[in-house]
């Protein structure tokens, strides 16, 4: 987290010498806070270990198009205990992990263009990455899926200035990832996130 | 150029940061896993030998066959606990026991398998200690485990295999953060999880 925000300023402060009245092409990073909504079996923790950078390029005015990667991590621990499968039993406590990546083709609608506040709603389809990992003791199981990824979102930029190259973005999401755990009898994956962050407009 | 190399630094940089749990929390306790053969009668046996203050130790990176002292002695007294607590009567080697119980530490050993056990071990009597070696087949380097068999003695096969019925695997000991004490419970722990190990 505190990675994310070294770089936001770090980018703010480089756009900050960029002063647009207009804009074609966007670069956002925000931090991603996102809670599970299912397989909360394997992970229910809120997490904030997440990040999404964001490209645009206006397809017409009130449209712009690009991609977003994400990555998030969620976890949880379930404290020690004993499994029993068959003739076998094992007692550890366990930390499991899911690392999440996502790549998405994204479009947004602006409702209002070229002012301070500007609504706009997206959605973004493309490609998802899920690490699911336990850990205990030493050891681990670590399980690699693939599947699609769909995200709606919604959400804001608010410039300070109207002129300012730069600009605060608040979005909330929900996203649905077809990436399953058979090893794990974990099924499709899908999050409420909320993202805040910085926009750089016409970088 | 120079921005989207700033942009593509900056992606991998988080990219890379992959959280994992601390190691203090992960070791704080001992995984403890164990197996039985389901053809096992455990109420036909009456008697066992065990090596009394010895664990065997299987290692490349040691020379020594034998762990001797306060850890062995321990260990090997908590598991004579509670074989006889299960109704098991100790016998000498020579007595002919029913079972045989095995106890030995794997350290930074290529070929110990973590999770599941076959129903045979290759083994034999040792004529300085009497383990059998494990059927294995991975291993984590670097960590140890301690293993805790129980073989029939009665059952042989022509390759002149023992039948282990009961298999307990302790890990890890080498990062454990008190891996004396933590040993000592999680042997009692594995007799804890096999409740049909009993006269």
């Amino acid at each position: 987290m505190k990675s994310v925000l070294f770089l936001t300023f770090a980018i703010v402060g480089w756009a900050g010498q960029v002063q647009a009245q207009y804009f074609d092409k966007t670069y956002s990073l925000a931090l991603d806070i996102n809670k599970p909504l299912s397989n909360t079996d394997f992970v229910n923790q809120v997490s904030a270990r997440g990040f999404k950078f964001g490209y645009r390029e206006m397809i017409n005015e009130r449209i712009f198009g690009g991609i977003d990667f994400t990555n998030t991590t969620y976890d949880s621990y379930e404290p020690r205990k004993t499994y029993t499968s068959g003739t076998s039993a094992i007692t550890t406590d366990l930390y499991n992990y899911a690392y999440s990546y996502g790549l998405t083709l994204s479009f947004d609608y602006f409702f209002k263009i070229e002012q301070k506040l500007m609504p706009y709603a997206g959605l973004g389809v493309g490609a998802s990455y899920i690490n699911y990992s336990q850990y205990f003791n030493v050891y681990s199981n670590k399980y690699d899926s693939w599947g699609v990824l769909v995200r709606p979102q919604a959400g804001v930029i608010y410039r300070l200035k109207e002129d300012a190259g730069w600009a605060l973005q608040a979005a909330v999401h929900y996203d649905y990832s077809s990436a399953k755990s058979q090893e794990l009898d974990l099924k499709a994956f899908q999050n409420m996130g909320v993202q805040v962050g910085v926009i750089i407009l016409n970088w | 150029m120079l921005r989207s190399i700033l942009f593509i630094i900056t992606v991998g940089f988080l990219i890379g940061c992959q959280p994992v749990p601390d190691a203090e929390d992960l070791n704080r306790d001992l995984v403890v896993q164990t197996d039985y053969d389901e053809t096992a009668n455990f109420g036909s046996y009456s008697t066992y030998t065990l090596t009394l203050d010895t664990l065997g130790l299987i290692s490349n990176s040691v020379k020594d066959t034998l762990i001797l002292g306060s850890y062995a002695r321990d260990i090997t007294a908590k598991i004579k606990a509670n074989m006889d607590s299960r109704g098991y009567t100790y016998v000498a080697k020579n007595q002919n026991p029913d079972l045989g119980v095995n106890a030995f530490v794997v350290y930074d050993f290529s070929i110990f398998q973590t999770i599941s056990y076959p129903r045979y071990g290759t083994g034999y009597y040792s004529p300085y200690y009497g383990y059998y070696y494990p059927i294995v087949n991975t291993y984590l380097n670097n960590s140890g485990a301690l293993i805790l068999q129980l073989v029939d003695l009665k059952k042989k096969n022509s390759q002149n295999q023992f039948q282990v019925i009961w298999t307990s695997y302790i890990g890890d000991i080498v990062s454990s953060v008190d891996p004396y004490k933590k040993s000592v419970e999680a042997v009692e722990q594995a007799f804890v999880q096999s409740p049909n190990l009993k006269k």
